[in-house]
């Protein structure tokens, strides 16, 4: 009993912990959530598109290399939601956000709305 | 003899017949709409997008599968672990179906109408689900498809002399369906049978609840969830279509993953590349 319920409390928790991906239309377990990292970057472009958004980021690596990252989003309403618009960023922008990487190691990751803003801190979308 | 002047009043009483006959028949069509419940606005789901919202997602869920069924389930989370989407369809934009589509992922809008009763559904991709509460009977021949056919009947739980739930039985389903990401399966068969209940919540009319049972030959036994949605008045509709953007490529039984610059990017560590043989050969 304790055991069925220490698991179910683990899952909630990574459930949680992916924010609103977890259940999305397409798995997200191609994404390593146990190793999420904190990234900074400049972005290339910012897609508010379907079926998630993107968010194309510069960012410099350990060995100095840029390379130029993936990373999905949540589904362009939820960020409708929040108040982004295909304006929220813009190429050029320096932001950092919280980054579950794709488990092969190749450049591409998924973020949530809640773990994002710009580098100085400052956040994409100020809310009334 | 017709004189000009009764021609005039012929004109007259006409026009005022015509008239008369459409007011009665637009008024006769309001006091029909006013029997049915008030389901328009902006539905958003509440809980989480496994199917039972009322259990923890993934293993937590304990859907009734057969050992067979269940061996599929786990084969499939086990694939999604490995960077694949396992037996989530829905993962390469293929339609959710119904139950599934019934999750409600991004926001959804009910049109009801004396003859059908239309769910207008986002995610992931603008979808129009027609539940038929005409009295009709079911077709001999049904054509399978992702969000089957649905009939419905209206009922009056509360004697209150109007509408207020919506009992619906949906036949005719495609087989390829899971009822959520994980891929929990249903039959091979193609056999789902979904019944609904559908009514607002007494207490507080901005919640609705749809009672949803499944019975389908993949499950030991019927499998009822209660999925509920609540009206939100900031409306923010956003039209989307899967196909618009995705990154997630399927190239024989390997899953990957399209990277910043279009290119084709591994999901997993020592993944083996797609197979190109029939590359680089002279055309014919």
């Amino acid at each position: 009993m304790m055991k069925r319920l220490a698991t179910a409390l683990l899952v909630i928790g990574a459930v949680a912990a992916a924010g609103g991906t977890a259940m999305a239309h397409h798995s997200f377990a191609m994404f390593d959530q146990d190793h999420k990292a904190e990234r900074t970057g400049v972005v290339k472009e910012f897609k508010l598109t379907a079926p998630h958004v993107f968010i194309m980021l510069e960012i410099k690596e350990e060995d100095g290399a840029s390379n130029v990252w993936a990373l999905e989003g949540e589904a362009p309403a939820a960020l409708v939601r929040d108040g982004w618009t295909s304006k929220s960023l813009k190429p050029g922008d320096e932001i950092k956000l919280m980054v579950a990487p794709l488990r092969s190691g190749a450049a591409g990751g998924a973020w949530v709305i809640k773990d994002i803003s710009f580098s100085d801190g400052k956040p994409i979308v100020v809310r009334p | 003899m017709i004189n000009a002047g009764s021609k005039s009043t012929l004109a007259s009483v006409s026009i005022a017949a015509i008239l008369a006959l459409g007011l009665a028949v637009s008024t006769a069509r309001a006091a029909d709409e006013t029997k049915y419940p008030a389901w328009s606005g902006y539905w958003m789901r509440v809980g989480a997008g496994g199917w039972d919202p009322s259990k923890p997602t993934f293993r937590g869920q304990e859907p009734p599968l057969t050992p067979e069924y269940h061996a599929m389930w786990e084969a499939s989370m086990a694939e999604q672990a490995a960077g694949g989407q396992g037996n989530n369809h829905m993962g390469w934009c293929i339609p959710p179906g119904m139950p599934r589509t019934m999750i409600n992922y991004e926001g959804m809008e009910i049109l009801v109408r004396p003859n059908v009763t239309y769910f207008l559904i986002i995610e992931p991709q603008d979808q129009i689900r027609r539940v038929f509460t005409d009295g009709r009977s079911w077709p001999e021949d049904l054509m399978p498809s992702y969000l089957g056919y649905s009939i419905g009947t209206w009922v009056d739980e509360d004697g209150k002399g109007t509408f207020d739930t919506l009992l619906v039985e949906t036949r005719g389903l495609k087989a390829d369906r899971a009822f959520e990401t994980s891929g929990i399966p249903m039959h091979k068969d193609g056999q789902t049978v979904v019944k609904e209940k559908i009514y607002l919540d007494k207490a507080d009319p901005s919640i609705l609840t749809d009672e949803i049972t499944t019975i389908d030959h993949a499950l030991t036994r019927p499998w009822t969830v209660k999925r509920q949605y609540r009206r939100d008045p900031k409306e923010i509709w956003v039209e989307t279509a899967c196909a618009e953007d995705q990154h997630q490529v399927k190239i024989g039984n390997e899953a990957y993953y399209i990277g910043a610059s279009g290119e084709l990017l591994p999901t997993r560590k020592d993944q083996p590349p797609p197979d190109i043989k029939a590359f680089g050969k002279p055309q014919k």
